[in-house]
């Protein structure tokens, strides 16, 4: 493993070179370019914010920076997920030309993702600035630990999701609709006091999601570190990810060569 | 002992015929109930059997035989892509492979940025590669046509960029599917005295070809496969004589 790592790490020109490729050729021929990245969780949450705030009978000032913050790390995740099932694919001519680990590419797909997600953040800061200006001194601590928490847990979901579906390609949908499903289960645009079932109370405080969100949520709407709770959920949700990444990378990359 | 060196162990390589196999869930539930016609299951493609190979520094090694011997499969083991069933293949030295010159382009990326994506690929630095940019522009004379995106490019003005990158960036142990050649007249011959070089400065040399004359003219070895296997080894001139006897008896069969 030791070995493995050292390799991804010596090839790291080539996949932080594929990364940056990959977000200049995103937005070709588009006018606002990378500007929709922070545009578009933006105007999504001023959505939901107006039509779910008024259906669940709340403020839309306190609101929109509470959906707005859980859906750029929910982006994250879904995204790890979605773009993570063709991040092998769309590699097959490098995969078929020089014998890199195929880690690196999982790895390319994490850092575009969390380059989306960093240029999106600036706008919920703003929003804090402005509401709650003493959150951002503990923000200021807190996220750049949170941020690398969310990228170490994005690559093992990217690196999965990218062998299994290379293997089975009924994967990029059943993974779709699983995600809807987890999104439901997530506080990503409902706040858990508005439940009242206590089966999906529960299944919302079971969920590691809900302590994924926190990392961001915590620091920036309430001003505090994230909890223990909240820090054990995702080192205990990485260690499982991680040991499946290692088990599919000993396994079956070797052979994954034969399902392009 | 030599410092560079390929050794080929009891190696197999197989294609594994369950990826052709897959069947879907149609197809299984027709199978079960017996409707329609049996799919016919594939067999594994078994390319390189039992092969036992040192090839040492200093050798330029032809391989030769017919379409489906096995060669190329061969050359991608020792690359290190296609993974073996069974057996080793230990490699010593900076391993520089010419297989699909035109795979693995960026179309939407200048001439400019393929550079950096070919060589990053191969195992360069952002500063090696900067420091061999302008001998490949040069050699590919593409003038300004170097920032274009490459979709602007021709035909004949690809093929001499991925050629002309391939060969700058260079390593100990040269393995080329068949001997490149790129665009018109006048490139060829530029092209040619470039791969003449690249030849005489690689460590070790396989190479798959079905031009016999450039076997003679490269090669101070050849093997010649069947069925996966090396039927024979030795002098280029001994080795192709006898492919070519055993392909002119299996031609009057």
């Amino acid at each position: 493993m030791q070995n493995y790592l050292t390799r991804v790490w010596e090839s790291r020109f080539f996949w932080v070179y594929l990364a940056q490729a990959e977000l200049r050729y995103k937005f070709r021929r588009s006018k606002l370019g990378v500007i929709w990245t922070m545009l578009y969780p933006l105007l999504l949450t001023l959505m939901m914010a107006v039509i779910l705030g008024s259906l669940f009978k709340v403020e839309v000032k306190n609101f929109a920076p509470y959906v707005f913050s859980g859906l750029i790390v929910w982006e994250f995740l879904v995204g790890s997920v979605i773009s993570g099932c063709q991040s092998l694919i769309v590699s097959e001519a490098y995969i078929k030309q020089y014998n890199h680990p195929f880690a690196i590419y999982p790895l390319k797909t994490t850092l575009v993702n969390i380059y989306s997600f960093l240029l999106a953040l600036p706008g919920l800061a703003l929003w804090i600035f402005f509401l709650q200006p003493r959150n951002l001194l503990v923000s200021l601590a807190a996220l750049p630990v949170s941020i690398i928490l969310l990228f170490l847990l994005g690559w093992p979901i990217v690196l999965i999701v990218s062998f299994i579906n290379l293997k089975y390609r009924d994967f990029g949908q059943i993974s779709g609709l699983v995600m809807q499903l987890i999104w439901y289960m997530s506080p990503v645009f409902y706040d858990i006091k508005m439940i009242n079932s206590t089966l999906l109370t529960n299944l919302i405080e079971i969920n590691p999601v809900t302590h994924i969100l926190n990392l961001l949520r915590a620091p920036m709407l309430y001003g505090q570190f994230p909890s223990l709770l909240d820090y054990g959920y995702v080192f205990c949700t990485m260690l499982i990810f991680y040991l499946a990444a290692i088990l599919f990378i000993s396994r079956s990359e070797k052979t994954l060569i034969f399902y392009f | 002992m030599s410092h560079y060196f390929i050794k080929i162990r009891a190696a197999n390589l197989a294609y594994p015929a369950t990826t052709y196999n897959a069947l879907t869930l149609k197809q299984e539930v027709f199978k079960i109930l017996r409707i329609g016609k049996p799919t016919r299951l594939l067999y594994d493609i078994h390319a390189i059997r039992d092969m036992d190979l040192d090839i040492l520094e200093g050798d330029k090694l032809g391989i030769i035989g017919r379409n489906g011997a096995g060669k190329s499969s061969l050359l991608k083991a020792i690359a290190g892509i296609y993974p073996l069933l069974s057996g080793k293949i230990e490699t010593s030295g900076n391993i520089r492979s010419m297989f699909e010159l035109n795979l693995g382009f960026e179309f939407e990326a200048s001439g400019r940025e393929n550079i950096l994506y070919r060589g990053l690929l191969l195992g360069e630095t952002p500063k090696s590669i900067r420091e061999k940019e302008q001998e490949i522009i040069d050699f590919a004379e593409l003038g300004d046509f170097i920032d274009y995106p490459i979709k602007a490019y021709s035909a004949g003005m690809l093929v001499r960029l991925a050629f002309s990158i391939s060969t700058t960036i260079r390593g100990d142990i040269l393995l080329l599917d068949e001997i490149l050649s790129a665009g018109d007249a006048s490139f060829q011959v530029k092209a040619q005295k470039r791969m003449r070089e690249l030849i005489e400065d690689a460590r070790i040399i396989v190479i798959v070809s079905h031009d016999m004359n450039s076997i003679l003219k490269i090669c101070n070895r050849a093997i010649y496969m069947v069925d996966g296997k090396v039927a024979a080894d030795g002098k280029p001139e001994d080795v192709i004589r006898e492919y070519q006897n055993s392909t002119a008896a299996g031609a009057g069969k």
